[in-house]
């Protein structure tokens, strides 16, 4: 479930917000807010479309309910380790040779 | 550069073209590049995002498809799963269905597409999806081809004219503007039905396409096999459960499970409800298990290794979660075109039943995915034949929805969607109900959902785009369950993912398909006996 949209990060683009297919984010004009987090079905999907790596997504599927530090999961090396493992970097598939 | 749609008239959220497809994961992308190859104007409706909706987008799935010069290849595919189907596939179909998806896999290479390494000659798999880049690549394909998308957009209800299906319209949940497009024909590609069980990519599989068809005149089948459970770790969402077939599995007690992977999951449904939890290792794989799951399943190791667990040393809890009509083979009844029997109207991909490929089994994995692209490429071509040949719309366009959008008694303030939602799961979601059936269960949550139904239909009359759009969908939970129990009530055996306590053992006398129609009254054939 989506837990963190780091404020420092984020450029306020709303790529989240498109991409979501469940609306979980909504758009405010600067920093999205994650406005729907229940609806949030763990696919993960957001972090690859943000090309700053400015969200975490949890593994769990219910809320964590104490806050995550962004920091310490940067360090973790879990901020867009998803991307990295699937081929995607600034938000799109990285190029590759057919 | 903009695309060339061939004038798709609008006037203000009013869209007119030749096909309008409904949903956006893989079976309606490629239904509407299909039916746009065929010269046809195309609009595509999603209730998300295309590129993110659906299952597909949220995972990595293989399709298989037979080899033109290679026929033992192509025997053991047709074949793969025959055994599973338990009697009710149809293997001419299925190799028709495989020899298409070559057909469509070699029309993606055409296009760019990548398909994912996997084990096998080069060349030789064009139909693996790693499920992000697939979804993506097909948007820019979309685009690059003038289908005009629309995202965020769910259909609430189909139109009709002189009888036959021309259009739908809905809203869009994020501006929360109405829209409708008037089309010569409709190809409906909205998935199953997972009721909300949480599982990885479903959340907006709620089964309106079910309800849409069915309000329109088409049929269902294969609705009671759909008694599938995903394995996943404890509070996740990700349910790849083929790597369980390198797990072992112990109980609550500690005492090991007879059996792994997808044949184990009436036993870990047992195993929890007789002793609360069920324990995974997944000890049993070859020498490079990890590296070649990773590759496979990264989505699947976020949850290992953000929770720091090493899932081939330790023992971590799973759990089940509902998979509904997705993994399974229930849906809306389709002939060799995909049509569904409806003048106007096509479905394509898990929306419709999948009983001919795998029978009384999970359809999942591979022959779903080959179904996709099989079940898009002839209602994209049928359905843009069908408009060309019924040219300019005329008539006047009626609306064919009514539960959740136009109430038969007026609004109650006391009946809400969210209550609705929820009475749907509490019947359908428990694994002492729904893993494991019993006529005197299924009888209660009959007459749950039977009242349910008709507190809804009378009373449910919701205003704001949001709100309209989750009537839609709890109309279509309450209503996805009792056909799903209406279905179950008269097989009187176990079969695959159909299984009944007290007759816990196949009947070679019961070969035949469960069709079902109709609405408030539920009319119930049995068709054909092999």
């Amino acid at each position: 479930m989506i837990e963190v949209l780091s404020r420092e990060r984020c450029v306020a683009c709303g790529a989240c917000v498109r991409a979501c297919p469940n609306e979980v984010f909504e758009s405010t004009g600067g920093v999205p807010a994650v406005a729907r987090q229940e609806d949030c079905h763990t696919c993960f999907l957001c972090e690859l479309y943000c090309h700053e790596e400015a969200l975490y997504v949890s593994p769990l599927a219910t809320p964590h309910g104490e806050p995550l530090s962004f920091g310490t999961l940067v360090e973790q090396g879990l901020v867009g380790s998803y991307g990295r493992a699937v081929g995607w970097e600034l938000g799109r598939p990285r190029k590759e040779k057919a | 550069m903009s695309a060339p749609t061939d004038r798709i008239e609008t006037g203000g959220n009013v869209l007119y073209a030749d096909v309008l497809v409904i949903g956006g994961s893989l079976a309606g992308a490629w239904a509407a590049l299909s039916a746009r190859s065929a010269g046809a104007r195309v609009v595509l409706a999603e209730k998300g995002f295309v590129g993110t909706a659906g299952v597909v987008a949220a995972a990595n799935c293989g399709g298989q498809h037979t080899i033109p010069d290679d026929p033992v290849t192509s025997d053991k595919v047709v074949h793969s799963r025959h055994e599973a189907a338990l009697g009710l596939d149809d293997l001419e179909y299925a190799r028709r269905v495989y020899d298409v998806t070559w057909v469509v896999g070699q029309k993606l290479a055409e296009r760019g597409f990548v398909s994912s390494r996997g084990p096998g000659p080069a060349g030789r798999r064009l139909a693996s999806f790693r499920g992000p880049y697939s979804l993506h690549f097909l948007r820019q394909e979309l685009v690059k081809a003038g289908v005009v998308i629309l995202d965020h957009s769910p259909a609430l209800e189909l139109l009709s004219r002189d009888g036959i299906v021309s259009g739908a319209q809905g809203t869009n949940r994020q501006t929360g503007e109405d829209w409708a497009v008037h089309a010569g024909a409709v190809i409906l590609a909205t998935g199953g039905n997972a009721f909300r069980s949480g599982a990885m990519g479903t959340n907006g599989l709620t089964g309106e396409g079910h309800l849409m068809a069915v309000e329109a005149g088409a049929k269902l089948a294969g609705m009671e096999f759909s008694g599938h459970y995903g394995i996943v770790p404890l509070n996740s969402a990700t349910t790849k459960g083929f790597w369980y077939s390198s797990a072992t599995f112990w109980d609550g007690n500690g005492k090991e499970l007879a059996r792994n992977g997808w044949e184990s999951v009436p036993d870990v449904a047992q195993a929890i409800l007789d002793t609360g939890r069920v324990w995974a290792q997944m000890n049993r794989g070859p020498e490079n298990f990890e590296a070649g799951a990773r590759q496979a399943s990264p989505n699947m190791f976020l949850y290992f290794d953000r929770l720091g667990i090493d899932p081939v040393t330790q023992r971590f809890p799973v759990d089940l979660i509902y998979e509904g009509t997705v993994r399974a083979t229930g849906g809306l009844v389709v002939d060799r075109d995909a049509h569904t029997g409806v003048p106007g109207l096509w479905a394509a991909g898990d929306v419709t039943e999948r009983l001919r490929l795998t029978g009384a089994s999970m359809s999942g994995a591979g022959p779903a995915i080959s179904w996709c692209l099989a079940s898009g490429e002839w209602a994209g071509e049928a359905a843009a034949g069908f408009a060309k040949e019924r040219g300019k719309l005329v008539g006047s366009a009626k609306a064919l929805g009514l539960a959740g959008i136009r109430s038969a008694k007026g609004r109650s303030p006391q009946v809400t969607s969210r209550f609705f939602a929820r009475v749907a799961q509490e019947e359908i979601i428990p694994i002492g109900k729904n893993a494991f059936r019993t006529l005197p269960g299924i009888a209660s949550s009959l007459a749950v959902l039977d009242q349910s139904w008709s507190d809804l239909r009378d009373g449910l009359q919701p205003t704001g785009a949001r709100e309209r759009v989750a009537a839609r969908e709890a109309a279509a939970l309450v209503q996805g369950a009792r056909w799903i129990y209406r279905a179950a009530q008269v097989r009187t055996e176990t079969r695959g993912l159909h299984r009944l306590r007290e007759f816990p053992q196949q009947d070679p006398s019961q070969l035949d398909r469960i069709e079902l129609s109709g609405i408030d009254g539920i009319a119930v054939t049995r068709v054909g006996c092999g």
